[in-house]
């Protein structure tokens, strides 16, 4: 939206007009994106996997990538559904409606996070069953591999922090505002 | 008809409104300019979901309100009120006290001014609403409260109001 704004700053309407249609344009070209990587790149994949099972390869290198598959489904949903979410602020909406929804949107925590924790596993999953690490190494592996998962969660904590949390508490207070005196 | 000659439409008929609504929020002639353009992309971006459930004026002013609270991001609490001695409707507040208008509307605006710009976000988002002649019906439609939640609010924030300028003058 800043992006818009930026640009859009003096313009007559047709050039605006202009200037929505492209970032209309700029959506459906991402949503495309993504839809190249469901229909094409999944099924690719489990083609992969399908061979590998006529091929005879060992199974835990089959299930290995069965999770990854899964693992790769999950993300590529999530994401799908965190881009529709952020892309249909609807400013038409009644203000307290609009601004629970706000809250709710920049929760550090949301339940849908849950679903990016089950992505997480099939990748472990799948990391797990398809190498070759014996017991000590897989244990470093996990480590690595947990330890990493649990930075990225600290770093969005602290973008959430800075980036979100001002606004959700702007929001908040608002709510507040508005339902007092009822 | 298209989305784009539907917006073109709508933003020709509702200009002023809009452009009423941003100068209550901005003092700044290049700022009332941007929040105008943000309105409008915001109008654009809702319009799939407009489906006549409410009025266009009160469609209108959501886009307009909701914009102006997200406008200012963070620096919202700064946001200032403005009016001036054309604000339709400005004598809503000031009509129901005895004062002397012709000779002390210019003081009470400026007192005026200043106390509005003490009020709260919200508060000012409802005042607004009201200078621009919207029903409480319509006000509880935009804000997405009750009709008289909207009227309890309106009533102490006019008593506050002549309260506070009865003590000035």
């Amino acid at each position: 939206m800043k992006q818009v704004k930026k640009h859009t700053t003096g313009l007559s309407l047709p050039e605006l007009t202009e200037k929505l249609q492209k970032k209309d344009k700029h959506y459906s070209n991402i949503s495309k994106r993504l839809q190249i990587f469901y229909w094409i790149l999944i099924p690719i994949y489990l083609t992969l996997i399908i061979i590998h099972i006529f091929e005879n390869s060992p199974v835990a290198d089959i299930i290995g990538s069965g999770f990854f598959l899964l693992g790769m489904l999950t993300f590529a949903l999530l994401f799908r559904n965190y881009y529709k979410t952020y892309k249909s602020v609807d400013y038409a909406q009644p203000t307290l409606v609009m601004l629970k929804k706000a809250a709710d949107r920049y929760k550090p925590f949301q339940t849908k996070a849950l679903w990016a924790l089950l992505g997480i596993a099939f990748i472990d999953a799948g990391l797990a069953f398809g190498s070759r690490f014996d017991l000590h190494d897989m244990w470093r592996v996990q480590a690595i591999f947990w330890g990493s998962v649990l930075i990225a969660m600290a770093i969005g904590l602290i973008v959430w922090k800075i980036n979100y949390k001002p606004l959700r508490d702007a929001a908040l207070s608002l709510i507040k505002e508005l339902e007092d005196e009822e | 008809m298209k989305k784009e000659a539907r917006f073109n439409q709508l933003i020709e008929e509702n200009r002023e409104r809009i452009k009423r609504i941003c100068s209550y929020y901005n003092s700044n002639a290049d700022d009332q300019k941007d929040m105008y353009q943000e309105v409008l992309v915001n109008i654009w971006n809702s319009l799939d979901s407009f489906r006549g459930d409410s009025s266009i004026s009160t469609w209108i002013y959501r886009v307009a309100v909701n914009t102006s609270l997200s406008y200012t991001g963070k620096a919202y609490k700064h946001m200032k009120l403005m009016v001036d001695a054309d604000t339709r409707n400005l004598n809503s507040v000031l009509d129901e006290e005895n004062f002397e208008a012709k000779k002390l509307q210019e003081k009470q605006l400026e007192y005026l001014q200043n106390e509005l710009n003490q009020l709260s976000v919200i508060d000012k988002a409802l005042i607004s609403l009201m200078f621009e002649g919207l029903s409480m019906r319509d006000i509880a439609d935009v804000i997405g409260i009750t009709e008289p939640n909207v009227r309890v609010k309106i009533h102490r924030i006019k008593t506050q109001l002549k309260n506070k300028l009865t003590n000035k003058l």
